[in-house]
């Protein structure tokens, strides 16, 4: 083997360049020999009949099968051009074509890049070669290569034999105005020169939806504004009367663990209720602490939201732990360390299940209550009936009773009961707009 | 024996060489789980104490878990500012938020000063108005969609009625039956579907954990 001193890949010994790079491996060796030159077979005897102003272009309109032609180039000769069809050979064409203001070039000479002599055919198509050494030069004797001696490797394919461009003719297959334009946005875009325009989808308005938005402000906001109409509030739930029950019946020295996990979406329905309770234990547990923690990032600024908004004396010990990391295991690590008489979860219902879930598998389980807002009742039900939760307070409604009934607040004073009438429109307003699009909706049937 | 466990599996053909779990890593994650199972089911001190100090040492690694998604997150926008990326301000902007507020919070605490000012006036009411957004989109999607064209829809459209209208004061004053129709609702047919779901959710969570104990490198691929 031959390392090549160029790129130090081994090359065998019988080689003279190397195969990658092409260096010389051995100066002294010979070069290897091009193919001999292939003598052009005997033009054909016979040419198809062709018009006057072809006559002199000796083109291969049908050229054999069998022989391959190569084109070579050739320099049109000095002959002057003949301008008029020869009357000698009269041809349809004659009669029709004007050569008076064609360019000066010799029709008569063969096109560009077309030799007048005979077409030199070459041997028969090389077969690829299999072993390593290359092939140089075989079937090579003419062309644009002719000649070209060196250390590149003629692939098989340069030796196969192509016919030459056909003279162009207008077929079906050539393109048209429409797919050339959209080929050259194509090229242009895949150029870069042309960033496309987005698609936009026409989406289906509704028309007059703006109407139904100003109406559903209206509505909510007039009656509120001038105080026009108070709803009356309807008897406490079970849930509810639950709830202030078990926060009543807590120890003077009672420590409360408060769960703060929910966000601004449902902050409007929820700290009004955290509010109220923080309220209660207020005058419940004078003694005791209150405990806050979080399972999300922002939970300690919103309990201390809460803290803010409740009334009461100072005498409670309120402590805000804020954030536990670890989730579900932050929880499970806290109900497990933590002595506390009652915990409290303020949350959605998918992380009120999962307080749930790791209180209970604590024994003995601490009494667990619940703030959800009115979109988490139904999963939430399931534990209160089987007595995992021991009350709840599920939405605007039970928070206004709470306020209501258990803290002697007036509507003027307690905001669950003022966003209890602005959600009480809201609805009665979606209700009846669900109502006329039916009714319109049978209308337009009925037509 | 030793250097197996510490060593990878040797890669086959058909393994591609990201997919490969190192056997010890494995081995520890199925101890721990059935560890932490066997806490919750079993009473004893062994297994109580060995499994509340797994449960404690997950709470420390989810906290530096969480150190390094915020350097994550920083050198991921740090790198859209500097090749000036689609949308760099935002990240520009998100930086600047993260340092500021961290430098806050680590001098004045997570419930004073510029910290709780930032959540009571700017994250909660923002947060508000975006939730908010969803009553005017509700109220156009009712008139479109919630039309009446079979006995399907006729059902849907007055049991929404009934709860919606029920769960508020409008319902008793209106007639105490709409009240007690909701209540029969959602406490019968609501609560009957929300235990299912509940159920399925529990079932499907161990099965998933005892299909990780028996094949957890399937679980990883």
């Amino acid at each position: 083997m031959i390392t090549c001193p160029s790129c130090g890949i081994d090359n065998p010994d019988s080689r003279v360049f190397c195969a990658v790079c092409g260096t010389r491996l051995q100066a002294d060796a010979p070069l290897p020999e091009l193919a001999q030159e292939v003598s052009p077979p005997e033009p054909a005897a016979k040419k198809p009949a062709l018009p006057s102003w072809l006559q002199g272009a000796d083109l291969e309109l049908d050229p054999p099968p069998i022989a391959p032609v190569i084109p070579t180039f050739t320099f049109p000769s000095s002959e002057p051009r003949r301008t008029t069809p020869d009357p000698a050979t009269p041809g349809d064409w004659d009669d029709k074509l004007d050569f008076s203001d064609l360019p000066d070039w010799e029709l008569d000479e063969p096109l560009s890049g077309m030799s007048s002599a005979p077409a030199t055919p070459i041997a028969e198509p090389v077969a690829p070669v299999v072993e390593d050494e290359p092939v140089y030069g075989e079937g090579e004797g003419s062309g644009l290569l002719s000649g070209v001696r060196g250390p590149i490797p003629i692939e098989p394919i340069v030796s196969i034999a192509h016919r030459p461009p056909a003279f162009p003719t207008i077929t079906e297959d050539m393109p048209t105005d429409e797919s050339q334009s959209a080929a050259n946005l194509f090229a242009q875009i895949a150029g870069g020169a042309v960033r496309p325009e987005p698609i936009t989808v026409q989406r289906p308005t509704l028309r007059g939806a703006g109407l139904l938005y100003l109406l559903l402000a209206l509505v909510v906001a007039i009656p509120l504004a001038l105080n026009l109409i108070v709803f009356d509030l309807p008897a406490p739930r079970a849930s509810v009367e639950a709830f202030a029950r078990t926060v009543n019946t807590l120890p003077s020295d009672g420590t409360v663990l408060v769960a703060v996990d929910y966000d601004g979406g449902v902050q409007d329905e929820l700290t009004p209720a955290l509010a109220a309770t923080l309220t209660q234990l207020h005058g419940v547990i004078p003694e005791g602490a209150i405990v806050a923690v979080s399972t999300s990032p922002f939970g300690a600024a919103v309990a201390e939201t809460a803290w803010t908004s409740s009334q009461g004396d100072a005498g409670v010990t309120w402590e805000n732990r804020g954030f536990i990391s670890g989730g579900i295991s932050g929880q499970r690590a806290l109900l497990a360390s933590t002595a506390a008489d009652l915990v409290i979860v303020v949350a959605e219902s998918g992380k009120v299940t999962s307080w749930v879930e790791q209180d209970t598998a604590l024994a003995p389980a601490y009494p667990l209550l619940a703030i959800v807002p009115a979109t988490s009742e139904t999963m939430l039900s399931p534990y209160l009936a089987s007595g995992q939760i021991s009350g709840a307070l599920m939405s605007l409604n039970d928070t206004a009773t709470y306020e209501s009934n258990t803290l002697g607040l007036r509507r003027r004073d307690s905001i669950g009961w003022q966003r209890l009438d602005a959600a009480t429109l809201a609805a009665a307003t979606m209700v009846g707009v669900m109502l006329l699009g039916s009714v319109v909706g049978l209308f337009k049937r009925g037509r | 024996m030793l250097n197996r466990l510490l060593r990878r599996q040797p890669a086959s053909d058909a393994t591609p060489p990201r997919q490969r779990l190192p056997l010890l890593s494995l081995v520890i994650t199925i101890a721990v789980s059935i560890v932490v199972l066997m806490d919750v089911l079993l009473d004893t001190p062994l297994v109580n104490g060995v499994g509340g100090l797994f449960v404690t040492y997950a709470v420390i690694i989810a906290s530096f878990a969480l150190i390094l998604g915020v350097i994550h997150l920083l050198r991921v926008h740090t790198r859209r500012v500097q090749q000036r990326a689609n949308g760099w301000l935002y990240s520009l902007l998100l930086i600047v938020t993260v340092v500021f507020f961290t430098v806050v919070g680590l001098i004045e605490g997570p419930t004073r000063g510029m910290t709780q000012w930032s959540v009571t006036y700017l994250l909660l009411p923002l947060q508000s108005a975006f939730f908010s957004l969803l009553a005017f989109f509700l109220i156009s999607v009712l008139y479109r969609s919630a039309r009446i064209r079979s006995w399907e829809s006729l059902l849907l459209v007055v049991t929404a009625a009934l709860v919606v209208v029920g769960g508020t004061p409008l319902g008793a004053t209106i007639s105490p039956a709409i009240e007690t129709a909701k209540e029969w609702v959602l406490s019968g047919i609501a609560t009957a579907g929300a235990r299912g779901i509940v159920l399925g959710v529990a079932v499907g969570t161990v099965i998933t954990a005892f299909r990780f104990i028996a094949d957890g490198r399937r679980i990883f691929k």
